[in-house]
């Protein structure tokens, strides 16, 4: 049976989130198309990153429906849930770089923790891989400490990307970082959509990043969308608040 | 049929309210421990679960052997040196002088060296896996490890928790053999006795009964050290804060625990040996 539903990678229908008596997300659907980068904005501490935190289940959803790629996130048991995770890139705001560990550590260990291969040299070519895909061949045995902001993310973005994600949710990819860094992350991040075929969902509130790398914008305030559109809809749209934010 | 739903409902109520009339911090403590068990659980499915992280765990008992030896040695000796020393007049003065060795050895070995060893244990690398674990939660890494499907509790816990298990009761050990060494140099401050006749005295008085029960109980005190240790960790609050907590609340709780497993073991083998 063929829903027409089906055509999303991701379909979430009235999401809530609460943090004790503090509502962070009201009734929140979204639909996300294959190979569409959809951008979610909004002010700092609207919960923008707890709607990603929702979809992989980091933080426990109240949701009539969610489903990504095809599976419903709530119900999914702990094994199904992991598999699911491993179709899913997640780029942290700080990277969440492994401290302990070198550039190459960090990207082999998914790659060897999901088993995707155990052998040494097959390892080591996809971590070169990935690590040429973000321009970052030269710091492969550096640790983290000694990589700048920038060079985080896209080491962050090149581990997301080994595990070849469906989908990939992008949180605050270019906070922190100087005018002409954030412009290049932004840049990578289309770069790679259209290279892997992936989907985006990327939650910022930098306009230049927005207007580089969605094809589709929804605004979140007060724990709801208030707007969905282009980034010239929204420049245009009837709400002063977004016409404001979009200036 | 009605009477006994009736009467459901009514126990229902009596057990909610009962509940309900205990104070916070006993309500707390309660949810506190049901979470550490199931933590406890969550480890033991992932011990058994593949991969299986070798390299990692013999780094982590490595670096916990390594970080707290100097520490154990140090005080293993003193403790054997002060024990002699301080119980020396007293043997004198009943005339047991040379029952010395095998109070000192029995004292050790049964009770002071475990339990002081697995203090300092629980201070030196209870924090350390605290505060290592909770900055990897405040700077989600550990969520990191959980989108990616690679089971941050397989990896980061259960290495540990080997590692504490496998290296407290070598530490008791050598701690233990510091603190017989320091016993030996305390009484030959005072009179001489050969080294033959120091481990004479020693070894003939423990027992069977001595060594294992002491020996059984340090696994258990490295266990509880490693799992309490990796769950503040793991459950951290937010902020450098939670990290401070989580350091102190892994060295007070695991310290708490090892006096009540202590208390239980003296309880156990004093049960199959009388």
């Amino acid at each position: 049976m063929n829903d027409k539903n089906d055509e999303y990678i991701v379909d979430i229908k009235n999401l809530h989130k609460r943090f004790d008596d503090r509502i962070v997300l009201d009734n929140v659907s979204l639909r996300v198309a294959h190979g569409e980068n959809v951008a979610v904005v909004g002010r700092s501490g609207v919960g923008k990153s707890v709607l990603l935190k929702c979809m992989v289940r980091l933080l426990k959803p109240e949701v009539d429906k969610m489903t990504i790629l095809g599976q419903n996130v709530p119900v999914l048991n702990k094994n199904d849930l992991n598999h699911l995770r491993q179709r899913i890139g997640f780029l942290f705001q700080g990277g969440a770089l492994y401290d302990s560990m070198t550039v190459r550590d960090n990207l082999s260990f998914p790659v060897r923790r999901t088993l995707i291969s155990k052998n040494k040299q097959e390892v080591n070519r996809m971590v070169e891989e990935a690590l040429d895909h973000v321009e970052l061949l030269d710091a492969i045995d550096k640790y983290p400490e000694e990589l700048s902001g920038g060079m985080k993310k896209r080491v962050g973005l090149a581990r997301t990307l080994i595990l070849n994600p469906d989908i990939i949710l992008y949180d605050e990819p270019t906070t922190g970082l100087d005018p002409i860094t954030s412009r290049n992350i932004s840049n990578l991040i289309l770069r790679i959509q259209k290279e892997f075929q992936t989907t985006s969902i990327i939650v910022t509130h930098d306009l230049t990043c927005t207007k580089i790398t969605a094809n589709n914008i929804v605004v979140l305030q007060d724990g709801r969308f208030i707007e969905k559109g282009t980034f010239d809809d929204m420049k245009n749209s009837d709400q002063e608040f977004v016409r404001d934010f979009f200036q | 049929m009605v009477f006994r739903r009736k009467r459901k409902y009514r126990e229902k109520i009596i057990k909610r309210s009962i509940w309900q009339q205990l104070p916070e911090e006993s309500q707390n403590f309660f949810i506190e421990t049901a979470n550490i068990l199931r933590f406890a659980g969550q480890f033991f499915v992932e011990l058994v679960t593949p991969p299986y992280e070798h390299k990692e765990m013999i780094r982590q008992t490595y670096e916990i052997g390594y970080r707290t030896l100097a520490l154990v040695s140090i005080t293993g000796f003193i403790l054997g040196l002060v024990l002699t020393l301080q119980s020396r007049p007293i043997m004198i003065a009943f005339g047991a002088e040379s029952m010395l060795p095998s109070m000192v050895s029995i004292s050790v070995i049964r009770e002071v060296g475990p339990v002081i060893t697995a203090l300092i244990c629980a201070g030196k690398i209870g924090s350390s896996i605290g505060a290592e674990l909770g900055s990897m939660r405040v700077t989600e890494q550990i969520d990191a490890m959980d989108v990616s499907g690679t089971r941050p509790i397989n990896y980061v816990v259960a290495t540990r928790v080997i590692a504490t298990t496998l290296m407290v009761p070598i530490l008791v050990f050598y701690a233990d053999a510091l603190a017989l060494l320091g016993s030996y140099v305390a009484l030959n401050l005072n009179s001489e006795m050969t080294i033959s006749l120091f481990l004479n005295k020693v070894l003939g008085s423990l027992g069977f009964m001595d060594v294992i029960p002491a020996t059984i109980k340090t696994v258990f005190f490295g266990f509880a050290i490693g799992l309490i240790g990796t769950y503040k960790g793991y459950y951290s609050g937010r902020g450098t804060q939670g990290v401070g907590k989580a350091a102190n609340t892994a060295v007070v709780t695991s310290s708490l625990i090892i006096f009540i497993i202590d208390l239980l073991a003296v309880q156990v083998s004093n049960l199959l040996m009388y």
